[in-house]
C-alpha cells in the first residue's frame, strides 16, 4: 500500500462525528464570512452598538469572525479526514465552546455588554449558540464512534519483503 | 434518549456553578460541589453507553431536588414569619437547575426500571438529530438560567 494513499477511515454517512464536524464546520465558515458584512465601523476587538448583529440576531466583530473562520476550517478539515480526527476535533472545540459559553457571561455582564471587556462583542443569542454548539459537539465527540481510534483507522502497513 | 441525561446534567451543573458566584457563603459551597459533580457526571454519562453509577446518581439528583425546593421556598416562608432570608440565587436559576435535575432523575429512574443496556449501535443520523435536539433545549434553558444570575448581570433577554 502506498504511504500517501488516502485513508478512507469510517464512511462519512456512518460516522456521526464526521457528519457533525462537516456540518458545523461549513456553518461556522459561512457565518464567519457573512459576519464581515455586519462589522462596518465596529472595533476589531470590542463591542458594537447593536447594529453589528448578523440577521439582527448574533452580534459579531472582526475578531469574532476570524475565530469563526478558524474553528469552522478546523472542523471541516477534521470532518474530511477520519472519524477519529473528527471525534478529537469535536471534543476539543466542544470543550472550548463550553468554556466560552461560561466566560462569555462574565464578559457581557459589565455595562450590559457595551464595556470594552466584551472583546468578542457577544450577546445573549451568541451565548445560546455557543452553549448549544458546545453541548452537541461534546455529546457527539464523547458519545459516538467509540470504536474509531487512530490506530484502528490507519491501514496496516504491508510486511517488508527482505 | 442516550445523550439527554448527560447533557441535562452538564446544563444543571453550569447553572449551579454560575449561581454559586453571587450566593451567600452558606449556599456557595453546596452549589459549587453540586455543579462540579453534575458536570463531571454528565461528561462520564456522554462517554459511556449507560449512565454511570445510576442508582447513586438518582439518589444524588433527589437530594439536589430537595435542596432546590428548599432554596425556592425558604425566602418566602421566612418572610411570612417576619424574617429576611436571601440565598443570593435568583428563583429562575433555581427553577431551571431543578427542572434539569428532575429530567436527569426521571431518565435515570426509567433506565433503572428497564434494567437493560442498549448495546445496539444507534444509527448515525438518529444520533445526530437526537443530540441536536437535546443540545438546543438544554442550551436555551441554561442561557435563561445563567442570564438571571449575577454572572449574567441579570441581563434582559433581548436579541441585541
Amino acid at each position: 500500500m502506498q504511504i500517501n494513499q488516502i485513508n478512507p477511515g469510517t464512511a462519512f454517512h456512518k460516522s456521526p462525528n464526521r457528519i457533525i464536524a462537516t456540518l458545523f464546520g461549513a456553518v461556522y465558515v459561512l457565518v464567519g464570512l457573512l459576519g464581515f458584512f455586519w462589522v462596518n465601523g465596529v472595533p476589531f476587538a470590542g463591542p458594537g452598538d447593536g447594529s453589528n448583529a448578523i440577521l439582527g440576531i448574533f452580534e459579531v466583530n472582526p475578531l469574532h469572525n476570524i475565530a469563526h473562520l478558524l474553528i469552522g476550517s478546523a472542523l471541516l478539515i477534521a470532518g474530511a479526514g477520519t472519524a477519529a480526527s473528527a471525534r478529537a476535533a469535536n471534543s476539543t472545540v466542544g470543550a472550548l465552546y463550553l468554556l466560552l459559553g461560561i466566560v462569555g457571561f462574565f464578559l457581557t455582564a459589565p455595562d450590559g455588554g457595551r464595556s470594552p471587556v466584551n472583546f468578542l462583542s457577544l450577546n445573549v443569542p451568541d451565548h445560546i449558540l455557543h452553549l448549544a454548539s458546545a453541548l452537541l459537539l461534546l455529546a457527539t465527540g464523547l458519545g459516538a464512534d467509540h470504536g474509531a481510534t487512530r490506530d484502528r483507522e490507519q491501514p496496516e502497513p504491508e510486511a517488508q519483503h527482505v | 434518549m442516550r445523550t439527554w441525561p448527560g447533557l441535562a446534567a452538564i446544563g444543571a451543573g453550569l447553572i449551579h456553578l454560575g449561581s454559586s458566584v453571587g450566593a451567600v457563603p452558606a449556599a456557595l459551597t453546596p452549589l459549587l460541589l453540586l455543579g462540579v459533580a453534575e458536570v463531571l457526571w454528565g461528561v462520564l454519562a456522554l462517554s459511556r453507553t449507560a449512565p454511570p453509577a445510576a442508582p447513586a446518581a438518582a439518589g444524588g439528583t433527589a437530594v439536589a431536588l430537595v435542596g432546590t425546593v428548599v432554596g425556592l421556598l425558604l425566602p418566602g416562608s421566612a418572610a411570612r414569619h417576619g424574617f429576611s432570608v436571601s440565598l443570593g440565587v435568583p428563583p429562575v436559576a433555581f427553577a431551571v437547575g431543578g427542572a434539569l435535575d428532575l429530567a436527569v432523575g426521571v431518565l435515570l429512574v426509567v433506565h433503572l426500571l428497564r434494567g437493560r443496556i442498549e448495546t445496539r449501535p444507534m444509527r448515525p443520523l438518529r444520533f445526530v438529530l437526537e443530540a441536536g435536539a437535546a443540545a438546543a433545549v438544554v442550551a436555551v434553558l441554561v442561557t435563561q438560567g445563567l442570564a438571571a444570575t449575577s454572572v449574567g448581570g441579570s441581563m434582559p433577554m433581548q436579541m441585541h
